[in-house]
């Protein structure tokens, strides 16, 4: 039964009768999405557990402030945004994800994307090289390319959730991806030189 | 960087998200055509950052037990209760200055008590001694003596200025008097003048001779008194004799 609501019917359930379950099935329905966007984003698979608690505990506290004229989306990640802010004042300095150089990470298991042996190790060899030069950017930054290519949200509710122009969130991401690039490249042709 | 590429870079991104203009699809074809490595390294680029951002992460359930959302709000409640509470909260004072409130209370009732305490030979004197306490009246007394030499001064200095008043005013009354003696004193004359010839026109009247100024000649020329005859006159009456010299 549950199943069959959507997100905005299943808080007004929650919300107008305080039915248990329906924030249950919200909590079922975003849980591994929110614990992936927080750990990549904070590169803290422990920290990410924390805070995930403390965004669904944020979601039952607020959520008579839900306006279901906006996407859920943008308003539970607008809360995960600002669950991460206050982790990363706690924290006081940027932590980088922990991926290690030779390309296995200590996160996550790799990602098989390439359709032949040969092209997999080059897309995994590239992988690991974006993954370097993702770990080097900011909390912020990779919370909007996670916002971005993780989640498929549009710029508009990208900019709901950062309360930021659109146009500004479009410029920041293709910045993000030409400097990402520029990394990338240099990754790449410091790892030929030394091969040969 | 220069715009050209920047403007390339964007091109390029937006191609590879889908993102692109129609019209800019065939110019950018054209470009990634001509140069294959870079544009391999854009498409290897967007490739790597999706695979990073769908990477599945070590996953557990998340438990919401009762116990962690006994301190959230039920879900009925509106935002503004919350924003009331959190207004209250923020005028509310804070634990530690009930605390700080009672120390400032029990620091100003110590200073107001007054004991003394014995231990052995050691002897604690809290509060105010003889000595302090008969140096409250005193300090008072030289209030009420200050005050009390500042009302002096003021009524010295009204006096002194009535004291010049009168004495300016006495002046006046001095001049006054001197005057009006002068002025008595002209009258006076002028009057025994006037009398004078109005006796001596009398006495001519009368045909009556009598010394000339006697009474205001030396006593040394009275012996031989001068007499002047008064002409055109009879004396309308024998009896009637003047003679200055039987006034007195």
């Amino acid at each position: 039964m549950m199943e069959m609501l959507t997100d905005r019917q299943l808080m007004a359930r929650f919300v107008g009768e305080g039915d248990r379950s329906a924030f249950d099935e919200i909590v079922r329905r975003w849980d591994r999405r929110v614990l992936g966007f927080l750990a990549k984003a904070a590169g803290d698979l422990d920290a990410a557990e924390d805070l995930r608690q403390e965004v669904f505990l944020r979601v039952h506290r607020y959520a008579g402030s839900y306006d279901p004229q906006f996407a859920f989306a943008t308003w539970l990640f607008r809360i995960a945004g600002n669950a991460l802010k206050t982790w990363q004042a706690k924290e006081g300095r940027r932590r980088e994800v922990s991926l290690s150089g030779d390309g296995t990470s200590t996160l996550f298991d790799p990602v098989d994307l390439a359709p032949s042996p040969r092209d997999q190790a080059a897309s995994a060899e590239s992988g690991d090289l974006v993954r370097a030069a993702i770990a080097k950017l900011e909390v912020q930054e990779r919370q909007l390319l996670l916002l971005r290519f993780d989640l498929d949200l549009s710029y508009r509710e990208i900019a709901q959730i950062q309360e930021t122009p659109e146009t500004t969130i479009k410029s920041r991401v293709y910045s993000l991806l030409a400097r990402l690039r520029r990394e990338f490249t240099e990754q790449e042709t410091l790892e030929r030189t030394h091969c040969r | 960087m220069n715009t050209e590429q920047d403007a390339r870079d964007r091109r390029w991104l937006a191609y590879y998200l889908g993102e692109d203009d129609p019209k800019d699809r065939v110019r950018t074809e054209a470009e990634l055509r001509a140069s294959q490595e870079t544009a391999a390294q854009y498409r290897r680029l967007i490739e790597g950052v999706e695979a990073w951002a769908h990477e599945p992460v070590p996953y557990t359930p998340l438990k919401m037990e009762e116990g962690d959302l006994e301190g959230a709000r039920p879900p009925g409640e509106s935002n503004e209760r919350s924003l009331r509470s959190r207004i209250i909260r923020f005028f509310a004072p804070a634990r530690w200055t009930w605390g700080l409130a009672a120390a400032a209370l029990l620091v100003f009732a110590v200073t107001q008590l007054d004991f003394t305490l014995k231990l052995g030979r050691a002897e604690l004197a809290w509060g105010e001694s003889a000595g302090s306490a008969a140096i409250v009246p005193l300090g008072r007394n030289v209030v009420h003596l200050q005050e009390q030499i500042q009302d002096l001064a003021l009524a010295s200095e009204v006096s002194q200025a009535q004291i010049r008043e009168i004495a300016f005013h006495n002046l006046v009354l001095q001049e006054t008097l001197r005057a009006s003696t002068a002025e008595l004193a002209f009258y006076q004359q002028t009057e025994t003048r006037r009398r004078y010839h109005d006796i001596e026109n009398l006495m001519r009247m009368a045909r009556y001779e009598y010394p000339i100024g006697l009474e205001w000649m030396d006593p040394a020329d009275a012996k031989a008194p001068q007499t002047v005859p008064v002409r055109g006159f009879e004396p309308a009456f024998d009896d009637f004799v003047i003679d200055p010299r039987q006034r007195n």
